[in-house]
């Protein structure tokens, strides 16, 4: 086989607006422009909170938390198959409708005083309803969240009246995607960590992979970097309005280690380690038909990335909490098992990637901390670590827009 | 049908893990690493290797659901082979080296072991 050509430089010069000068790193721990990133960023977006699969029948139901928003969401599907989201939130006292996770029911009853709703949110029952004065119950239904789906993943809204359609957030990105066989990937593992940095320096761990060699030199480094692309060159990026895909290549060394070695031979579909099956993908993956492609990372701006390969995906989730704390989720979408040798094959997929996030989430702290105390005022990005130009840029220009609004809202 | 052997036939010298190495779950293999020290990893480790293709072998003609109790054993041993293996080829320690405290990170959902999908 030819041996691979390492991409070049020059990527960023594709995007001129994104200059390539120092970034200044103020959006990463300031808490007044965090507060107008969250205005003008985060309140008008769409959030991915799970897929139908979770609630195949009627009356099944998951909570889910909006970990930026403070506050969690039941997902139901009612007796017509129809999937309604609410917020988990009582309109007696306050306190939440279901405290389980996940199951089925046909009426939510809050374990307070037992108030309860149907499975589209509206109220069913006040217990002791004599003893109220002059409710007018058709107000006391529960919150609705606006929710949709797609490619069968549920998003949410945290607006009342979405700022924009989950199609229009989803816009090129969204289209190019479809068709991926995302419901193939039935085995779903899922961890969620504080962290304690800015929600940013989790996206763009994901976001550029010239530090894979230095900072994982013993887990993927060997089987997707070096040798042969020692310095962690990326195929490409492509920018789509606010979201981008980053494309990733691979040495496809055969791991060295034994264990290791076994389970990729054992990986349920397309391996990780093979080009095979990637024909069948969306054009949008591996934009540059290269044959060495592995892995793209599919970016939902802000703040939610698809690790796509052939055979599996992960999505990674990023939520603001503070200026300088996040809640991290990783949920990892495998294939099923067509035999039992085949589930050691999905054990060692969660565990590798679970032990790389635990490798960069360490750095991340310290990346933080460096920033709070004002040790680093403008980062230098590398060619490769465009997609974290870009991320700067979008965000900037969101806030800059906020500042204009307001500006103009005051003068009036 | 468990006819009371602990593993299937040919496994016989991977007996000695069971009692410390067939373990409840996900969370269950990841707290024993953690917990372990490299000494003991690299025991498990070594004892499991030499047979860990061949217990593939016979896990490929075994589907999940309704696994014989001998085999179930088996691939759960694998499983533990396969949290632990990081530690001994990546790390040479139970913890990503330089990384985050694993029991910082919330398991909320895995894979059932054993059955079917």
């Amino acid at each position: 086989m030819e041996p691979f050509k390492i991409p070049p430089i020059g990527i960023t010069r594709k995007y001129p607006e994104l200059g390539t000068g120092p970034v200044p790193t103020d959006i990463y721990h300031d808490p007044v422009l965090y507060e107008k990133e969250l205005e003008a960023v985060f309140k008008c977006s769409w959030f991915l909170i799970g897929r139908i699969e979770q609630i195949a029948n009627p009356g099944e139901y998951f909570i889910a938390d909006l970990p930026t928003f403070g506050y969690s969401v039941v997902i139901t599907r009612d007796k017509d198959g129809v999937i309604h989201g609410f917020r988990n939130v009582c309109r007696h006292r306050g306190n939440v409708i279901e405290h389980r996770r996940a199951g089925k029911c046909s009426v939510f009853t809050c374990r307070f005083h037992g108030w309860s709703y149907d499975l589209k949110g509206n109220l069913a029952r006040i217990r002791d309803e004599e003893g109220f004065f002059d409710l007018d119950k058709s107000k006391l239904n529960l919150h609705k969240v606006p929710t949709q789906i797609w490619q069968g993943f549920i998003f949410v809204s945290p607006e009342d009246n979405p700022t924009q359609t989950l199609d229009d957030y989803l816009g090129q990105q969204g289209r190019d995607l479809a068709g991926y066989p995302f419901e193939l990937g039935t085995q779903c593992y899922q961890y969620e960590a504080e962290v304690n940095c800015n929600w940013k320096l989790v996206i763009d761990s994901f976001s550029e992979v010239y530090h894979i060699p230095v900072l994982h030199p013993r887990s993927i480094a060997p089987t997707m970097m070096t040798p042969g692309n020692p310095n962690g060159r990326m195929l490409d990026m492509e920018i789509k309005g606010p979201h981008r895909t980053n494309s990733h290549w691979s040495v496809f060394n055969e791991p060295a280690n034994p264990v290791q070695k076994l389970a990729y031979q054992n990986i349920p579909g397309p391996s990780l380690v093979s080009a095979r099956g990637a024909e069948a993908l969306p054009k949008a993956l591996n934009p540059t038909r290269a044959k060495n492609w592995s892995v793209d990372l599919a970016m939902f701006f802000p703040a939610t990335g698809f690790v796509i390969s052939a055979g599996m995906y992960a999505i990674h989730q990023s939520w603001p909490l503070g200026p300088n704390r996040c809640y991290y989720q990783q949920r990892g979408y495998i294939r099923k098992a067509e035999n039992a040798a085949q589930r050691f094959g999905q054990e060692n997929s969660l565990v590798e990637f679970r032990d790389l996030i635990l490798e960069d989430l360490s750095t991340l702290e310290r990346v933080q901390r460096a920033l709070d105390s004002g040790q680093l005022s403008h980062f230098h990005f590398h060619d490769h670590e465009v997609a974290l130009r870009h991320q700067h840029k979008v965000i900037c220009d969101r806030i800059a827009a906020l500042d204009r609004r307001r500006a103009e809202e005051k003068k009036q | 049908m468990d006819h009371g052997s602990v593993l299937p036939g040919g496994f016989e010298s991977l007996e000695c893990f069971v009692p410390e190495w067939v373990l409840e779950d996900t969370g269950a293999r990841s707290a024993k690493r953690q917990q372990s020290s490299i000494a003991q990893l690299r025991r498990f480790y070594d004892g499991m290797l030499p047979l860990a293709a061949k217990a593939l072998d016979h896990l490929k003609t075994v589907s999940l659901g309704a696994m014989p109790e001998d085999s179930a054993r088996l691939l759960k041993l694998m499983l533990s082979l396969a949290e632990i293996a990081p530690a001994v080829e990546w790390y040479d320690g139970p913890k990503v080296y330089d990384g985050f405290e694993m029991n910082r990170m919330r398991l909320i959902r895995f894979i059932p072991d054993t059955a079917a999908q």
